[in-house]
């Protein structure tokens, strides 16, 4: 019974539902997934000519969930995708932020995270949620 | 300008001194060196143009071969570093090396060309990129994409890929231009010179024809004035002392020197002829013997006078002499001496008479005097004033001796018969009246 509940918490946490947010007086609404996708594939930077900054985290699980469901991309992909970015010169590589650098991003209106849905704070909102 | 003027005059004589077929083909000589200089030209734009190609040959396009070169060796390097990262394995990244080297290696041989600086340049930021590779390569292979400073390290790293791959590709793109630059400049002297070339053949043409036209125009002046000299002296009566005078030494003046000479010829020849004649005539007017006119002439003088008469009415007379008793001295003395008693009686007629008038011989002892332009009483006076000259005048041998009379005065009805038959008989009245004494027709 131990054994099944913890499979399960393990199955819950390890499905943690994955949010895209950014700060609540953004102009920012709902975004779709192949744009989320493409600002953090850095093939876009803009939306609606509005300068879009994506923020890494430093949480491992998170950022694996996040190429895994969302960009739909192994880690490996991930990180062989961006190294050719910056081998042929187009884009550097960003840094991984921790949950306090995070928060204090966050507060530009144009900054887009992904985080836990449990990690929500009041002076976000969520412009993505996978169903 | 005296010296301009002595070279000029040398120029001319120096023309002048050519045959005709050099002077024609002065023509082309004179366009040629109007053209020369620009032959020179041309030759000068051609040696740019070797030039040019050299440098596209020697220099451009090997530089173009590497700057392609460097290009690919750069992409391979970068595939090298990524598949490194991507593989996680540090020892890769040192795979790359070789294609480093060979990209110095590359931008070293041409160090000293006219790229100099770009190259160096180049060299610069490739060592600068290179290290930054090698370094940022190593770090995301030992920590992932996670570290601290990766937005940095990358960061650093676009920039000095993007500016190496810019520099390759501008020294790329600026030899490319060069190369174009120096073909354009090849079309544009090729053009230029087909052009000067059809220019050049028109001044030569323009030059060789203007000259042959010159020289035709001399050669021509030359011909007219032989023609007209040649007119000139063969004019009215011909006069030997002209000669042709044209100044040349071309087949013209051989062909005046030739006049000239055929000229001097029958010059000579006239003079003699017209000695030859002077003598001639001489001869047949004149009395061998005494020296004074014979009958041809003192006929030839009468009928002159008549015709004055008749013309102008001049009135002459005609005074016949004999010497007295001429025969007794050829009888004595013999016919030498009554030879030179008829010389010296000539000698005297002829000194003691007018300038005007004319002795002749008329035959044997007879003489006869025609004086233009006298009346009776004057031939009468003249005549007088010979007899006392003649009774004075001691001949040679022979001594004293006297002359008789006659003469007749031309009237309108008279002819060159009747004038002297009238003098005879006055003549004959004289000797009949006692000879040494004047006597008039009439």
């Amino acid at each position: 019974m131990k054994i099944i509940l913890s499979l399960l918490l393990v199955v819950c946490f390890l499905n943690a539902q994955i949010v895209v947010v950014t700060n609540k007086n953004s102009q920012l609404n709902s975004i779709p997934k192949e744009i989320i996708q493409y600002i953090y594939l850095a093939k876009i930077d803009k939306i609606d000519k509005l300068k879009i900054e994506p923020v890494l985290s430093d949480d491992k699980n998170l950022h694996n969930e996040f190429c895994n469901h969302i960009l739909c991309k192994s880690e490996s992909q991930y990180n062989s995708y961006w190294a050719r970015l910056v081998f042929t010169g187009r884009k550097s590589i960003s840094k991984r932020l921790n949950w306090q650098e995070l928060v204090k991003k966050l507060q530009n209106p144009n900054t887009i995270a992904y985080i836990n849905r449990k990690d929500l704070r009041d002076e976000w909102k969520i412009i993505y949620e996978e169903n | 300008m005296k010296k301009i003027k002595k070279i000029i005059r040398n120029i001319v004589f120096r023309y002048h001194a050519l045959s005709i077929l050099k002077k024609f083909l002065l023509a082309p000589l004179f366009g040629l060196i109007f053209v020369l200089p620009f032959y020179i030209f041309i030759f000068l734009n051609m040696l740019e143009m070797k030039q040019s190609v050299n440098s596209v040959n020697n220099e451009l396009m090997p530089l173009q071969e590497i700057s392609f070169n460097n290009i690919l060796l750069l992409e391979k390097i970068v595939n090298e570093m990524n598949s490194a990262v991507s593989a996680k394995e540090v020892e890769w990244i040192d795979d790359s090396n070789k294609n480093a080297d060979k990209i110095r290696e590359n931008l070293n041989r041409y160090i000293e060309s006219s790229y100099k600086r770009e190259i160096k340049e180049s060299l610069t930021a490739f060592n600068n990129y290179y290290r930054t590779v090698k370094e940022v390569s190593a770090r995301i292979v030992l920590n992932g994409q996670c570290y601290t400073n990766i937005e940095n390290d990358t960061k650093v790293l676009v920039q000095n890929y993007n500016e190496i791959d810019g520099l390759f590709k501008s020294l790329k793109l600026k030899i490319k231009n060069d190369i174009e630059k120096n073909f354009n400049s090849l079309y544009c002297n090729t053009n230029f010179i087909l052009f000067n070339g059809n220019f050049i053949f028109s001044i030569w043409f323009f030059i060789s024809t203007l000259i042959i036209f010159l020289v035709y125009r001399d050669i021509r002046y030359k011909i007219n004035k032989i023609v007209e000299d040649s007119k000139e002296i063969a004019r009215g009566d011909v006069d030997f002392e002209k000669r042709l005078c044209i100044v040349s030494y071309d087949e013209l003046g051989q062909i005046v020197k030739s006049i000239n000479m055929f000229i001097n010829k029958l010059h000579k020849n006239h003079e003699e002829l017209s000695d030859a004649k002077k003598e001639l005539d001489a001869l047949y007017i004149t009395d061998r013997l005494t020296n004074v006119y014979n009958r041809v002439k003192i006929d030839e003088i009468i009928d002159t006078e008549l015709k004055k008469k008749k013309r102008y009415d001049h009135i002459c007379s005609v005074i016949l002499i004999d010497v007295d008793y001429f025969k007794l001295v050829n009888d004595t003395y013999g016919h030498l001496v009554g030879d030179s008693i008829l010389k010296e009686f000539a000698t005297l007629l002829k000194e003691s008479v007018r300038d005007t008038d004319y002795v002749g011989r008329w035959g044997g002892e007879e003489f006869i005097i025609v004086c233009p332009q006298t009346d009776q009483s004057g031939a009468f006076s003249l005549a007088e004033h010979l007899r006392n000259k003649i009774e004075e005048f001691y001949f040679t041998t022979a001594g004293k001796k006297t002359a008789s009379f006659g003469i007749a005065t031309c009237t309108d009805s008279d002819d060159a018969q009747s004038i002297i038959d009238n003098a005879d008989k006055a003549l004959y009245r004289a000797k009949g009246g006692g000879r040494n004494q004047v006597v008039c027709y009439n």
